[in-house]
Parts: structure tokens; sequence; C-alpha cells
């Protein structure tokens, strides 16, 4: 306990220095702006700024890449029940009730609602994360290659499963991104692999070039043409205080929702999205009457909104202590200690304590602001709303333009971007998810690593994966996950886990 | 019952397969002098062409799939929109180490405006200037990147 606290102290100093709270609040502010706007993301908001917090310390580095994240959830819940329109996509339930509740004139309930219940969440996120952040790090400073290695097999796997769309086309997007994360010169014999001799991809693909040309680019053009409606509807907000009936339906489902979310966020391929629909799901289920959900049930606003901010935290326990990323933006997280000259992994908590500790100080300092900035700012946001998507997407390709360029100062990376945007078409063109992916490619290199490591100390006999017994065990869970996505009926409770909404 | 009763039930999943297809051979065929050493001690061609290997299962297995299961018909792809958009990044890497931030922000923007279906020119010539004069401030003056705001 007391260490808790003195680590606490470590990171509350970090974080609370004029520097990192600057940016924090510039990160948060950049997430609320994309989570109102619907059209961008975090994901691609993070690639994009990514190389330019290169100059900057790592840790405030880290600490504003976070605030967006985090940031865009409170922002996503705004648009959600102010236009009906998921600003992000684990706002995509809080609509289901959330616009109700602003059609009977309870817009101003729902908002506070969802930024109270955000806010409780977040902060019993950010204890946890401290909590568990020692004794998982101790049990990984354990692993052998060995297990390593079945760890990001299992990672992989369990992302493929928790996320929506066909696990097999999933699968398949791993490969392919463990693949091009082999592109460059080849750490053990320093031969040069796929890299045309072009000098720029010596040192691989950037992750922020995938990223942004998959999940950027790619969106663009589908959202030029499908169109985005936007149409802001007029309502008085209604007073941002609760009822005292309201406050009373809503506690209980907030404090589900923290706790399914913070268990969902830890899972590989769980985090915001996933944590939302589950507790919807689940509130729902337990609801006395639930004819009432779809017709502006608070509790439909509060659990998924408290979900999404607990799992969107908590996804950074594997990402800090273990270095394995759950989810594409985690891979990101990964991808910035990397260009940071941080290898992730376990011993980042002794190596870097006040990066460590000042990180997740930040995260509780974050909530605090983003509670103070939404509710009275809320006219502010929903005036933003008004740019209409023809500029916005515009300035989208303008700054990732300048975001890929400025990783290496070098064209060739815009032009990447370009082709792996065509890509990102194509794949959302054949129902492809691109995020495992971008999971297989930052864990490639990792894995390959470990790979030959444990090989060689075995003296390449492939039986030492199932003769450890914490590589056994991980192998087996992921074997285990598979059989259970493939299995028919569970497949098909899956897709109606995901059409909830 | 015959060949003639092949038919593609599923042709997004075809198109993907033989995305992996060609990948997989890809891979192969540009990783094959690449030395593949043995399982204790792997060469740098061990994994590209275990992968590669992978991946051609993949896309055979899919592609069959495709032939057996019905699946949704292929969307329209917006070809126009597609092409503005991509060319209005490669317009940015071919402009800026010439014309400068400035410059190439205006023209980059203009020029994506074409893909957008309710475009407005004056409206977008204005937001081109106004793009312009903030990513030079911000980027180049501000933050410093190494990107020449002018012409050189």
């Amino acid at each position: 306990m007391t260490d808790i606290l003195a680590n606490l102290a470590i990171g509350f100093g970090e974080a609370l220095s004029l520097t990192n709270l600057a940016f924090c609040l510039i990160g948060v502010l950049v997430g609320t702006l994309v989570g109102v706007l619907p059209g961008i993301g975090p994901l691609a908001t993070v690639a994009m700024l990514l190389p330019i917090t290169f100059a900057l310390q790592p840790v405030t580095a880290l600490i504003m890449l976070s605030g967006i994240y985090y940031g865009a959830q409170y922002g996503g819940s705004t648009t959600a029940i102010l236009v009906n329109l998921p600003g992000e996509a684990s706002s995509v339930v809080t609509c289901l009730d959330g616009y109700q509740m602003a059609r009977r004139g309870r817009a101003g309930a729902a908002l506070a609602v969802a930024a109270l219940g955000s806010f409780f969440a977040g902060t019993v996120a950010t204890v946890l994360i401290v909590t568990v952040a020692e004794p998982m790090t101790e049990l990984a400073l354990r692993f052998g290659p060995a297990e390593y290695f079945s760890l990001m097999v299992f990672g992989l796997i369990g992302a493929v499963v928790l996320a929506s769309g066909s696990v097999v086309n999933a699968l398949a997007m791993i490969v392919v991104g463990l693949l091009l994360g082999l592109i460059g010169i080849d750490v053990n014999s320093g031969a040069q692999r796929y890299t045309f001799g072009i000098p720029n991809l010596s040192d691989g693909i950037s992750f922020v070039t995938i990223a942004l040309g998959l999940f950027g680019i790619g969106d663009i053009v589908l959202n030029l043409e499908r169109g985005t409606d936007r149409s802001i509807l007029a309502t008085r907000l209604g007073g941002l205080w609760l009822t005292r009936a309201e406050a009373r339906q809503a506690a209980a489902p907030v404090v589900r929702g923290t706790l399914i979310g913070s268990m969902l966020g830890v899972l590989p391929g769980g985090g915001a999205v996933l944590s939302a629909f589950a507790a919807y799901t689940a509130e729902k289920k337990l609801a006395r009457d639930p004819t009432r959900f779809g017709h502006g049930a608070i509790e439909g606003v509060a659990a998924p909104e408290a979900a999404n901010n607990a799992g969107a935290q908590t996804s950074f326990i594997p990402m800090l202590t273990l270095g394995i990323p759950s989810n594409a933006l985690m891979a990101l997280m990964i991808g910035a200690l990397i260009m940071h000259g941080i290898q992730p992994g376990p011993q980042v908590l002794s190596s870097q304590p006040t990066l460590f500790w000042g990180l997740i100080a930040s995260m509780w300092i974050g909530n605090l602001m983003l509670l103070v900035i939404n509710l009275p700012l809320i006219g502010i946001w929903v005036a933003l709303l008004k740019v209409p998507y023809r500029l916005l997407y515009t300035a989208i390709l303008v700054f990732s333009a300048i975001g890929v360029y400025s990783i290496g100062n070098s064209v060739i990376d815009v032009f990447l971007t370009a082709v792996f945007g065509l890509l990102g078409y194509f794949f959302l063109k054949v129902g492809a998810e691109p995020a495992p992916l971008l999971l297989g490619f930052v864990l490639g290199p990792m894995m390959e690593e470990n790979l030959r490591r444990a090989m060689l100390i075995s003296g390449g006999d492939p039986m030492t994966f199932v003769e450890r017994p914490i590589s056994l065990g991980l192998l087996l869970a992921a074997a285990g996950l598979l059989a259970l996505a493939l299995l028919p009926k569970l497949r098909r409770a899956r897709a109606e886990a995901f059409k909830e909404a | 019952m015959g060949l003639a009763t092949v038919r593609v039930r599923d042709p997004q999943r075809l198109l993907f397969a033989v995305f992996l297809l060609v990948l997989g051979a890809l891979g192969l065929a540009l990783g094959w002098k690449l030395p593949m050493g043995t399982a204790v001690r792997m060469g740098a061609g061990y994994l590209p062409k275990v992968l590669s290997g992978i991946l051609i299962l993949f896309g055979a297995g899919l592609s069959l799939s495709a032939l057996a299961v019905d699946g949704p018909p292929l969307d329209r792809w917006a070809w126009r929109r597609l092409g503005i958009v991509l060319a209005a990044l490669c317009l940015f890497g071919i402009l800026v180490e010439h014309a400068g931030l400035f410059v190439t922000t205006a023209v980059v923007v203009l020029f994506a405006t074409a893909a957008a279906p309710d475009r407005r020119w004056r409206e977008a010539a204005v937001f081109a200037l106004v793009m312009a004069g903030f990513c030079t401030l911000l980027f180049s003056v501000f933050l410093g990147l190494p990107l020449p705001a002018l012409p050189s």
C-alpha cells in the first residue's frame, strides 16, 4: 500500500509539471474534438500527431497521445446524444437511448450522466492500473522467449476472436501484418528483406504510414461515397443536472459498466468498443423492463459510457506491463514507445518509473479536465459539428501528409501512405477488418525475435513451447478461444452480440 | 451437375483470397534468395517463406469457400473519388520539398476538394488559404518541423 502511494507520488509529481499538464490538456481537447466529429477517430488522429510528438519528452508525448484516446470517448457521446450519430465507434450504443432522451428534452441529463459515469469509470480504472501494474510486471519478468512468443500468439488470437467480423479473414490479416513487419534489415543476419534497394525501407515500413493509410485514407473515400449526414437536433439541453430519480437509476449501471469495461479492456481485442456493447447488453438483460431500452432509458447511456472509458483505460495495462497491444490503438502506443527509443515490455516499469507512473497519473488528471471542459463547453463542441465533411477531409488529408512526411522527412513515406490508402479501401470493400493487420505488423518483429531465441535455446525443438507450463497454458487458451469462435453455435452468438445495437 | 455449376457465390471473399494468393506468391518469389537456415538457427528467409506459404494456404482455402458459400455481392468502387484522394496525397509528396508548405497545402486542399460530392469552389478556395496559413504557422514556424514554408 505504501508502495502504491509512493508510486502515485512519483506519478503525480511528473504529471503535474507545467509542460505535462499543458500537453495533457491539448491531448484531451484534441481527443474531444475528434470524438465529437464523425469521420475521424482517435486512431487516425494519434497516428497523424505521433511523428510531431517526436520533439517532446517521451512521457509528455505519451500523456498527450493517451489523452486523445480517452478524450475521444467523452466527445463521442456528445455527438451520439445530440445528433444520433456515433462520433466514435464506441458510442454506437449510446445513440440508442441517448438520442431518445434528447428528444424528450433530457439531453442535458444524458450528457451529464455520460460525463459523470465516464469520470467515475476513469477513476476506478486508474486505481486498477496502479494496483495490478507491479504484480503483472513481476509475472512478466519471469517470462522467457518461449513464454513471450506464446503470449503474443494468445494476444493475437484473442484480438481476432473478440473483434467483430470474419475470424478467418482476421487470421489472414494477421499473417499479412506479420509479413509486412518483416520488411527491412534482419537484425540477426543483416540481410535485406523485401527492401527493393529503397533506403527508406531498410528500417521497415513505419507503422504510422500503415495506420494512416489503412484507417485514415481508406475511411475518407468511404465517407465521401456514403455521405455523412449530420443535421443537428435542435433541442434544448434541458439543464445539465440529473433529477434525483435519474441519479438513482443511473448509479448501479455506472458501477456495472465500469466493472465490465475494466475487465474487457484488459483482454486482447478488448478496449472501448467491445466494452460499450457488452455493458449495454448486460443492462438490457438485467433490466426489470427491457422494453424501455431504445426509448430513452438512462441506464442505456450510463452503463456503456462508463464501460467505454474504463475499457479505453484498462487496455493500457497489457501495453504498459507486458508490451503487448490489446487493440490497434495500443499497437500505435507501442510504436510510439519504440520511436522514442524505449523498448516496450515489463522492464519499462523499473527503467522508466517516472514515465510509467506519470502516464498513469496523467490519466486521472486528464479525466478531471474532461469533466470540467466537457459540460460547460458543450456549446462549442456542438458548433464544431457544423464544420462540413467536405472541408474536414481535406484538412485530414493535409495533416496526414505532414504527419507521415515528418517521420523521416521523406516523401517516400507519403507515397507509401497512398499505397496503403488504396489497400485500406480494398479491405473495406471486401469486408476484411484492418485492425488485426496492424497488430500483426507491430508484434511481428518481436515475435520473430522471441521465436528465434526460443528455438536457439531449445536446440531447435518446437516442443519447448508445450513443455513449459506457462507457455503451454497460453497456447491452450489461444486454441480454446479459436475453437470457441469457430463453433457454429457460438459464432452465431458472437454475431448477435455485435448486432445487438 | 458438372463443371458448369461452378460459380462464384461470394465475390468479396474471392477478391480477398486472390489478394492473399498474390501477396503470398510475391513473398515467396521475392524472398526466394534469402537463406532459410535451420529451425535452430533460423535464417533471414525462414519466416518470410513460412508466412508466405501460410498466406497461400489461406488464399486457397478462402477461394474454395467463396465457390461454396453464398455471400454479399461486390460493392461498387468509387474509383474517381479514390483516385482524387490518393492523387492529392501524392501531389503533396511531389510538391512539398520544392514549393514549400504554404503553396503545397493550398494546392492539395483545392485538388482534394474535387472528390467531394457537395463541393463549393469558392468556399474551398478560402479554406485552402486558411489551411495553408494555419499549417505553415503551426508546423514550419511554431513547431519548427523541417518543412520549408516557402518555395525554395
